[in-house]
C-alpha cells in the first residue's frame, strides 16, 4: 500500500513538464501507488484560480486514486483567494494545501501567507511547504496548530539541499512532517532522519512526473529501517493525517 | 555483471557518513549486486591527490576482484609528476578530474591538457564529475566550458557524469550530440524516464553506470537501469558492456 503525498498535474515550461491525470495514473500503476496527493502547476506557477479549477476537472473521474491539494503561488492575492480556498475544502473535497517558497523576495512565511496556514490549520489539512525547515519553524511557531510537511525535506536548491537542517526543525516542532522526494539519496538520509524524528514524521512522496517514482519508492524500501518504519512512510502517515480532516 | 564507474572511499567531510572504509564498500557492493567499481580516494579529492592515489592503488591491491583504481590529480598540488609515471604503463584505470575541488578550469590548464593528451594515447577514459554527489548543498562545474577542451582531444574518451536534470542535462546532451568521444555517467539521473529518453536520443552505447556508492545509496543506481523500459541488451550495455568495451581497448 502506498500513498504519496507529493505529485504534479498540469503544465509548466520552467520545469517543462505537461502531464494529464490519466498519465499520472499509468505512471503510479506501474510502480504500485494506490493514491496521490496532487498539486497544480498552473496554480503553482501562474493563476491560482484557473489553476485550482483545472485540477479540480482533471482529476474528477479518478477521485478515489487523486486528492488534491489547493494550490497557491502566493498569499498576496489576499481574500479573494482566501474564500476560494475554503470554498474548494468544504465543496470541493481538496485535503491539502500546497506553498511554494520564493527566496529571498517571498518565503513562506511571508506575513500575507499566515491567513492560509491558519484556514488550513483550522480545517486540519496538511500543508505541503516547499521550503526550508527555518520557514516551517517559523511558521510552526505563528501556527503551532497546523500540519506542515517540508516538502523534500531540505533537499531542493532553495534549502540548499540541507536536510539536516530540516530534520532538526522537525525535531523541534511536533507539527512538521519531512517528504522524502528528491533528487538526492544520499547513504543513511532516511535512517538518520528515522532515528531522530521517528518513522511517524516522515511521508513518501514521488515528485511524479518529474521525478521517478520507483527510485523514490527504492529510496524508503532500500534503507536499512525496519518494515513497520517503511509502511508508516509509505502510507500510514499520511493516511492517518488525512483522516484529521474528518475528525475535525 | 555489474560496473560501477563511480565510486569513493574514505572520510566525508560534510556530514557523518557510515561505511566509507573499503570493506565496508565491498559489503554494499554485495548487498546491491555491483561486481566491480572505479574507486577513488576521498583524500585525492580534498586534500592530497598524490598520497590519495597511493592510497586508492593499495585499496585496490587489497581487493583486486572489486575495485579498479580511479587516479586524480591536481596542477596545483604534488601528483603530476607521479601520476605521469603510473600512466606510462597504467593499471585498467580511469582518471577523474575535479577541477572544482582542486580549483582550477579545464581548458586553462597545459598539465591538464598534457594528463588528457596522455590519456588519449593509452585510450584511458577521463571521468568529470559534474558535482561531487547528487546534493543541493554542493557546487557544480561550469559544463559549458568542456567542449572546446572535449573537440581538442578527440582521441580521448570523456565519461561526463553526476548530471541530474534541465540546463544540466541539456548542456550535456548538447555534448553527447556534438562529440562522439562522450558518454554520460547515470549516478544522478533522477528524472522520470529519464533513461528511456536518453536512449531513444542516443542509443544505450553513450552511457555507463555509476552509483556513487557508498556517499549515495547504491541500490538506486542499478535499479535506474533495471527498472527502465529498454531492452534487456541496451540494460547490459549501460549496467557493464560499454565501460569494459572502453577499459578493453587501453594500451
Ligand atoms: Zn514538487
Amino acid at each position: 500500500m502506498i500513498t504519496d503525498c507529493h505529485v504534479h498535474i498540469g503544465k509548466s515550461t520552467w520545469i517543462q513538464i505537461d502531464v494529464a491525470a490519466k498519465e499520472l495514473i499509468a505512471a503510479a500503476d506501474k510502480s504500485g501507488i494506490d493514491r496521490m496527493m496532487v498539486t497544480d502547476l498552473t496554480a503553482l506557477i501562474y493563476d491560482i484560480e484557473e489553476g485550482n479549477r483545472l485540477i479540480r476537472e482533471a482529476i474528477a473521474d479518478y477521485r478515489d486514486r487523486m486528492i488534491p491539494y489547493y494550490t497557491i503561488v502566493t498569499g498576496r492575492h489576499g481574500k479573494k483567494v482566501l474564500e476560494d480556498f475554503e470554498r474548494y475544502v468544504t465543496d470541493h473535497g481538496f485535503r491539502g494545501l500546497k506553498i511554494y517558497s520564493v527566496p529571498p523576495l517571498q518565503l513562506i512565511d511571508d506575513p500575507y501567507m499566515i491567513p492560509f496556514i491558519e484556514k488550513a490549520a483550522e480545517f486540519q489539512i496538511p500543508i505541503l511547504a516547499h521550503s526550508t525547515g527555518e520557514e516551517c519553524e517559523s511558521l510552526s511557531r505563528q501556527v503551532p496548530e497546523c500540519i506542515l510537511i517540508n516538502a523534500h525535506m531540505g533537499c531542493c536548491p532553495q534549502a540548499h539541499g540541507d536536510w539536516h537542517r530540516s530534520v532538526a526543525a522537525a525535531k523541534a516542532y511536533p507539527n512538521i512532517y519531512l517528504d522524502t522526494t528528491s533528487s538526492s539519496f544520499d547513504n543513511d538520509m532516511i535512517e538518520f532522519a528515522v532515528a531522530e524524528v521517528g518513522a511517524e514524521r516522515i511521508l513518501y512522496g514521488s515528485d511524479l512526473p518529474l521525478l521517478d517514482p520507483t527510485l523514490q519508492i527504492a529510496k524508503v524500501t532500500e534503507s536499512e529501517i525496519t518494515q513497520e518504519q517503511k509502511d508508516l512512510i509509505l502510507h500510514g502517515n499520511i493516511d492517518r493525517i488525512l483522516k484529521r480532516r474528518d475528525s475535525a | 555483471m555489474i560496473l560501477d564507474v563511480n565510486g569513493y572511499f574514505g572520510t566525508w567531510p560534510y556530514w557523518p557518513m557510515k561505511g566509507t572504509d573499503p570493506q565496508s564498500v565491498v559489503e554494499k557492493m554485495d548487498r546491491t549486486g555491483i561486481d566491480r567499481v572505479f574507486i577513488n580516494s576521498l583524500r585525492s579529492v580534498f586534500t592530497d591527490p598524490l598520497h590519495g592515489n597511493r592510497e586508492t592503488l593499495e585499496v585496490v591491491e587489497t581487493f583486486p576482484d572489486r575495485f579498479y583504481p580511479a587516479l586524480t590529480f591536481s596542477p596545483y598540488s604534488p601528483g603530476y609528476e607521479a601520476l605521469r609515471s603510473i600512466l606510462k604503463n597504467p593499471p585498467k584505470c580511469i582518471v577523474k578530474l575535479f577541477p572544482l575541488n582542486h580549483s582550477y578550469q579545464i581548458h586553462e590548464e597545459p598539465k591538464v591538457e598534457e594528463i588528457l593528451r596522455i590519456c588519449g594515447e593509452k585510450k584511458i577514459p577521463v571521468f568529470i564529475p559534474y558535482r561531487l554527489i547528487m546534493s543541493w548543498r554542493l557546487p557544480t562545474m561550469n559544463y559549458g566550458s568542456l567542449g572546446g577542451v572535449i573537440g581538442k582531444f578527440p582521441d580521448t574518451h570523456f565519461i561526463l557524469g553526476s548530471i541530474n536534470y534541465l540546463f544540466e542535462l541539456q548542456t550535456a546532451r548538447f555534448l553527447l550530440r556534438t562529440y562522439s568521444n562522450t558518454s554520460l555517467e547515470t549516478s544522478a539521473m533522477m528524472a522520470y524516464r529519464e533513461v528511456e529518453r536518453l536512449v531513444d536520443e542516443f542509443g544505450a552505447g553513450r552511457f555507463i553506470h555509476g552509483s556513487c556508492v557508498p556517499l549515495q545509496n547504491p541500490a538506486i543506481g542499478p535499479l535506474k537501469i533495471k527498472a527502465a523500459e529498454i531492452p534487456d541488451e541496451d540494460k547490459e550495455k549501460i549496467m557493464s558492456g560499454n565501460l569494459s568495451n572502453l577499459i578493453g581497448t587501453m594500451v
